[in-house]
């Protein structure tokens, strides 16, 4: 190994970059939350919990990790990002 | 001529094949164990510990958007009062020395020492500007009369939330940046990459573990609570 910089881990980087502004831009339009279903809220969660899947796979090299480990920071990232989603989406009774 | 039989079983130790007689055939070669699938980053022990916090933090994350359920109205105006562009640059300042570590771990593992330890250098930059933001952050919801205690009446329970995440997230911050500057020593003593890339591979695991628990926070207290 040359120890150069895989390009992918860069592009990686760029998205995540990309991402956060999305998401700052996202909370900063509160007037699209306004129908009461928090879809911009849901759309947040999800994106942030994408940019955590990333950081695992790509920063934290969980890509070539063994199945157990990938498999359990995958289950990670989906129970918080459905937990999160149903919280901010599903109206108090 | 007949050969004994031999019935083998090749997942059961030599001396409980069944065979008839001395003269046995070879037995043949033994099935190899199963290739391990993968490389994990580090120890493996330390997982158990990222994991495991990740799993708190993800807790403490839930109990207060169950919260915030009960009184939305406040939890918006309170979050409101955060300073949501420093969230955001925070965000992008560790993303960026995320990336720095990252690309620390590819120069160590290609000897280049100096390259290296400028890249460490570099997260451990950023780290000392997410610290600073932090505490002005700290300086200015206390000037506002929000305590980690929650004396403030209606918003208290949002800021209790804020100052016991960000603070717990702020000590991980700390006990990174420690390790980032162990690392970085062993770079200055250039230390091979065999004889240290469980501790250097440790050390970046847990920075990336900092990294994903702020952009949790980030999203859930300043931007969701917000909306």
């Amino acid at each position: 190994m040359n120890g150069a910089v895989p390009r992918r881990v860069t592009a990686v980087f760029a998205g995540l970059v990309v991402a956060t502004c999305i998401t700052w831009w996202l909370g900063s339009r509160s007037s699209l939350t306004g129908n009461g279903l928090g879809l911009a809220a849901a759309l947040t969660v999800l994106i942030a919990s994408a940019k955590i899947y990333f950081i695992g796979r790509d920063f934290m090299e969980l890509r070539s990790a063994p199945s157990v480990l990938r498999a359990a920071f995958t289950v990670w990232v989906g129970v918080v990002a459905v937990a999160a989603i149903a919280l901010v989406v599903v109206p108090t009774s | 001529m007949t050969h004994p039989q031999v019935r083998v079983d090749p997942d059961l130790p030599e001396f409980l094949w069944d065979s008839d007689g001395a003269d046995a055939a070879p037995p043949p070669a033994r099935r190899p164990a199963k290739a391990r699938d993968g490389h994990i980053p580090g120890e493996a022990g330390l997982w158990i510990f990222i994991l495991g916090d990740m799993t708190l933090f993800a807790a403490i994350l839930i109990a207060f958007l169950w919260e915030r359920r009960s009184d939305p109205v406040v939890f918006e105006q309170s979050a409101h009062q955060l300073i949501q562009p420093i969230g955001a640059v925070n965000t992008l300042v560790l993303l960026l020395s995320s990336y720095l570590v990252v690309c620390a771990i590819f120069a160590h593992r290609g000897g280049r020492y100096p390259q290296a330890r400028r890249l460490v250098a570099g997260a451990v930059s950023c780290a000392a500007v997410f610290a600073g933001l932090k505490a002005f952050e700290y300086y200015s919801a206390i000037s506002s009369g929000h305590t980690p205690s929650g004396h403030m009446q209606g918003s208290g329970t949002f800021f209790t939330f804020y100052f016991v995440l960000t603070g717990l997230h702020l000590l991980h911050v700390i006990v990174g940046t420690a390790l980032l500057l162990v690392w970085q020593a062993m770079l200055k003593r250039r230390r091979s990459w065999t004889g240290s890339q469980k501790v250097a591979e440790g050390i970046a695991s847990y920075w990336h573990m900092v990294d994903l628990l702020w952009v949790a926070i980030f999203t859930l207290v300043y931007l969701v609570s917000a909306e």
